[in-house]
């Protein structure tokens, strides 16, 4: 079924996407699609545009009329949006920097749907349209998942029944990143109201949004719920779903949103945008349950190895979009990179091996912000490595020695990560920057991260 | 050892280090942590140098989970986890 198919169980005029002022109705959405379908019959599409109300309408124009729907990051760069055009073979590109881009061959660049002016010779045809989500690889790199809409939706259930509309999910994340395309699809799906508070907005400002939309659904990662806690007023969110995904899930906070939201249901989620969504988890207690094991309850396979856990989910992509190296082994199975304890009747999160950084939610790699940091003037040597946090779970460190002397370190520091900011995401660059005289090297010459 | 003193002289550095572009907020107790223009990184920062300079980290002693509001609580809450 495709999302405009879904779209049309629901009353026309109900709500769905509030954002800022501006609201869509579910007719509002049908009615963009009838008039502009015409348009992308049979394209590869690849959408970069950071507003979720224009980003939605070409979603749901394209789903079952288009081969291909990439959502790529408006924050990566030109030469990234590029690779992955060439590399998904996209024959319309949509973006708010549409003009920064000269015609390459087979791809247009457009603002938005409006501006086509040739139209497609192809004729309608019902397709089941790939979804190409980026994630950053495990190298760096931004990569491509290829998803069908089934294993994207394969969680969200069809809810039956008018009480659904009565449903707020909040929107905090980006929706062109798998978790933020989890909750529109399933607010979608629902009939229930999108209520997304404009990124630019501080969290306290997204907060009255959310109250005063009425959002009764809220998906976040265990890093966001602590600074939602730390916000006042957030005791006027009347929640009766909340959701935490991204990270490990600790006693802390699920006992924390328990004791701050007593009528809500807690559900912490193990998913990746390789894998997509593992098992959810509602008990509020961490880490997930032994039995698991046995019977997986979304039908996704778990097991142990080497304390690691690793999934078998048929429907999962062999590889990223590409590549050649397979990201299953020969059995099928593929390692998270997540490792695990077991103890008694319940398996716990450790945390990532192969020293890669999960802050926030967010995965760097050490070596890519190191060799960013050499390219700096004043930087000698430079090592990245992860801060255990009790707010954030973790936090990107780095001990640089520098190569003349400075006067003032707090400036030098800054200028440092001003110089940062300008080459990579801000969520890579290192928030504890300690300079110091000398970095320790292992016997094998490699920089001592641990 | 002056909890109090060393928050505020941590704070300090932390938000010269992480803030461009507001200008140093009046460290009162009535502060809200979120919305001195430190973001929720730059506190995450701040706890885990005030655990550098303290060696305690309340938010992992305590044992009731507490995610202070205000500059007050937040020193309150130093205070009374403080090991003896």
């Amino acid at each position: 079924m495709s999302l405009a198919e879904i779209l049309k169980q629901f009353p026309p005029e109900h709500i769905a996407l509030q954002c800022g002022h501006e609201k869509l109705s579910f007719g509002d959405l049908l009615k963009f699609k009838d008039s502009n379908e015409h348009k992308l019959y049979g394209s590869d599409i690849a959408i970069s545009i950071s507003s979720i109300q224009e980003g939605l309408k070409v979603i749901i124009t394209a789903d079952g009329i288009c081969k291909s729907i990439t959502l790529i990051p408006s924050s990566l760069n030109k030469n990234q949006k590029l690779k992955i055009l060439k590399t998904v073979g996209s024959s319309l590109y949509f973006g708010e920097d549409s003009d920064e881009f000269d015609d390459i061959i087979h791809c247009q660049f457009h603002k938005e749907i409006k501006t086509i002016e040739k139209v497609s010779t192809t004729e309608k045809k019902v397709l089941e349209s790939c979804w190409n989500l980026v994630t950053s690889g495990t190298s760096g790199d931004p990569k491509l998942v290829q998803h069908d809409f089934s294993s994207l939706t394969r969680t969200t259930k069809l809810k039956q029944g008018s009480s659904n509309t009565s449903v707020g999910w909040g929107l905090l994340y980006e929706y062109f990143r798998f978790a933020g395309l989890q909750v529109v699809l399933q607010s979608l799906h629902w009939g229930s109201t999108l209520i997304a508070p404009s990124t630019n907005l501080r969290l306290k400002e997204k907060i009255d949004f959310l109250v005063e939309k009425g959002c009764t659904h809220l998906s976040a990662s265990p890093t966001l719920w602590k600074s939602i806690l730390m916000t006042p007023g957030f005791e006027r969110l009347e929640l009766h779903q909340i959701t935490m995904g991204g990270e490990i899930a600790d006693q802390k906070i699920l006992n924390s949103l328990s004791k701050s939201f007593t009528t809500s249901k807690i559900t912490h989620v193990y998913a990746s945008t390789e894998a997509g969504v593992g098992f959810s988890v509602q008990d509020s207690k961490a880490g997930f349950p032994l039995s698991f094991l046995e019977s997986p309850p979304l039908g996704m396979k778990i097991r142990v190895l080497d304390g690691m856990l690793e999934v078998k989910n048929e429907k999962m992509p062999l590889k990223y979009l590409g590549e050649s190296n397979s990201l299953r082994s020969k059995d099928g199975w593929i390692s998270t990179g997540d490792r695990v304890n077991i103890s008694g009747d319940r398996i716990y999160f450790l945390g990532r091996e192969n020293g890669i950084i999960n802050s926030g939610g967010n995965k760097i790699h050490p070596e890519e912000i190191e060799q960013l940091l050499l390219s700096h003037p004043n930087v000698a040597c430079a090592r990245v490595y992860s801060k255990k946090s009790s707010i954030m779970g973790t936090l990107v460190a780095c001990d640089i020695v520098l190569d003349n002397e400075i006067l003032d370190p707090a400036s030098q520091k800054n200028e440092i990560k001003i110089f940062l900011s300008d080459k990579t995401e801000s969520y890579k660059i290192p928030s504890i920057l300690n300079f110091v005289d000398s970095i320790k090297f292992s016997d094998s010459g490699k920089i001592n991260r641990s | 050892m002056n909890i109090e003193k060393i928050i505020k002289q941590t704070f300090e550095e932390v938000f010269a280090e992480n803030n461009k572009i507001s200008e140093m907020p009046n460290l009162d107790e009535n502060l809200v942590l979120l919305e001195s223009g430190l973001d929720s990184l730059g506190f995450a920062v701040l706890v885990v140098k005030l655990e550098e300079k303290l060696e305690f980290d309340p938010f992992i002693l305590s044992e009731t989970p507490y995610y202070p509001q205000t500059l007050g609580e937040f020193t309150k809450f130093y205070e009374d986890n403080q090991p003896k």
